[in-house]
């Protein structure tokens, strides 16, 4: 459980819950990561940290294969365990 | 991870390479450090910088916020049925996102200008060439434009608050490798701890740091802010020494920082 208060998809009202729904539509799902919905108490950062990690994950010409072989090794050393 | 792999292409030795010091010694990341991957992918060196940087910035909201991961839990991932069920899983929902079609195709120069307004009301001047180390990867520009505004507009902490947390990420960031693993003082001030922790070995931040926030009033929102100042610093810290930005662009206060080592 986290040490702040979050708010899931199913509870989420107003600039929340737009996010949460256009992340719907971008991911093809409705399942929102635990990662996503730390930040649901300010959407504002919650669209940011969603924008940036597209910009990092999908776009470009480098392939994503690679790009999660070094999300996983960051990860990895910082003994990350999400 | 240690870059003995036989099987290893030369991008992902250079890569892991890159990684380790990324984590190990972040405080003497020089430009240079990207010249090998350069040789072999170009300016792609800079897709790379990214997707570190953002690992970075996750992995320190997660630890630091105590996000519960979403795969299985550690106890029961040495059942081999259970894994490959759980990778299955992911693959399945992954498969279904298709982000190809969220593109950027802003130029540079568009970019900068639409940079300026929130640049100026940071700075007091325009950006000029600030950011011509990106100029063939624009979306550098625009992620830098997130974690402005975020830092300009969104957040609820004060200035002096971000300077120290500045300040703090600065100081502590690791120089070798005992930085990252050994036990070390922390400072006393909670801010401060927090920024500590969570740039030196964020998996280690405690219910006992947070209450310590809470005592000093920050409630729910303001502990988030104060995560995402502290991740957002250690993404800038390694991003402005690898692709040669001022490190001012983003730091409040830089100029009273006097981590001149490792800054170096």
């Amino acid at each position: 459980m986290a040490f702040i208060k979050t708010i899931p998809p199913g509870k989420a009202t107003g600039e929340t819950s737009e996010v949460y729904k256009s992340l719907a539509q971008v991911e093809g799902h409705g399942t929102v990561p635990k990662i996503v919905q730390v930040f649901s108490l300010k959407p504002a950062a919650m669209k940011m940290m969603i924008r940036i990690w597209e910009m990092a994950m999908w776009m470009g010409d480098e392939p994503r294969h690679n790009r999660e072989m070094v999300a996983a090794a960051v990860s990895r050393f910082n003994e990350c365990q999400y | 991870m240690d870059g003995s792999a036989i099987d290893e292409t030369p991008l992902e030795r250079e890569l892991i390479a890159l990684i380790k010091k990324n984590f190990e010694q972040p405080a003497r990341l020089v430009p240079s450090d990207l010249d090998s991957i350069r040789e072999i992918v170009g300016d792609g060196a800079l897709d790379y910088t990214l997707v570190i940087g953002l690992f970075h910035f996750i992995d320190r909201i997660a630890d630091l916020l105590h996000v519960a991961p979403e795969a299985l839990p550690e106890s029961l991932r040495r059942f081999e049925f259970l894994r490959r069920l759980t990778v299955r899983i992911a693959s399945l929902i992954m498969s279904k996102m298709d982000l190809k079609n969220r593109k950027f195709n802003a130029s540079y120069e568009e970019t900068v200008e639409n940079i300026t307004p929130l640049f100026e009301q940071a700075m007091g001047r325009k950006p000029g060439d600030a950011f011509a180390p990106v100029k063939s990867r624009p979306k550098l520009i625009e992620v830098f434009r997130f974690i402005l505004e975020e830092r300009v507009i969104h957040t609820s902490l004060s200035r002096e608050t971000l300077a120290n947390i500045h300040r703090t990420v600065e100081d502590a960031l690791p120089a070798n490798i005992e930085d990252v693993q050994g036990f070390h003082e922390r400072p006393e001030n909670p801010v401060e701890a927090f920024a500590f922790v969570g740039t030196r070995y964020a998996y280690r931040t405690t219910k006992d740091l947070i209450d310590d926030l809470r005592g000093r009033n920050y409630d729910d929102v303001g502990i988030l802010d104060l995560a995402i100042a502290v991740a957002v610093a250690n993404y800038w810290a390694r991003t402005h020494r690898l692709l040669n930005f001022e490190p001012e662009l983003f730091y409040v206060g830089f100029e009273d920082l006097n981590s001149t080592s490792a800054m170096s």
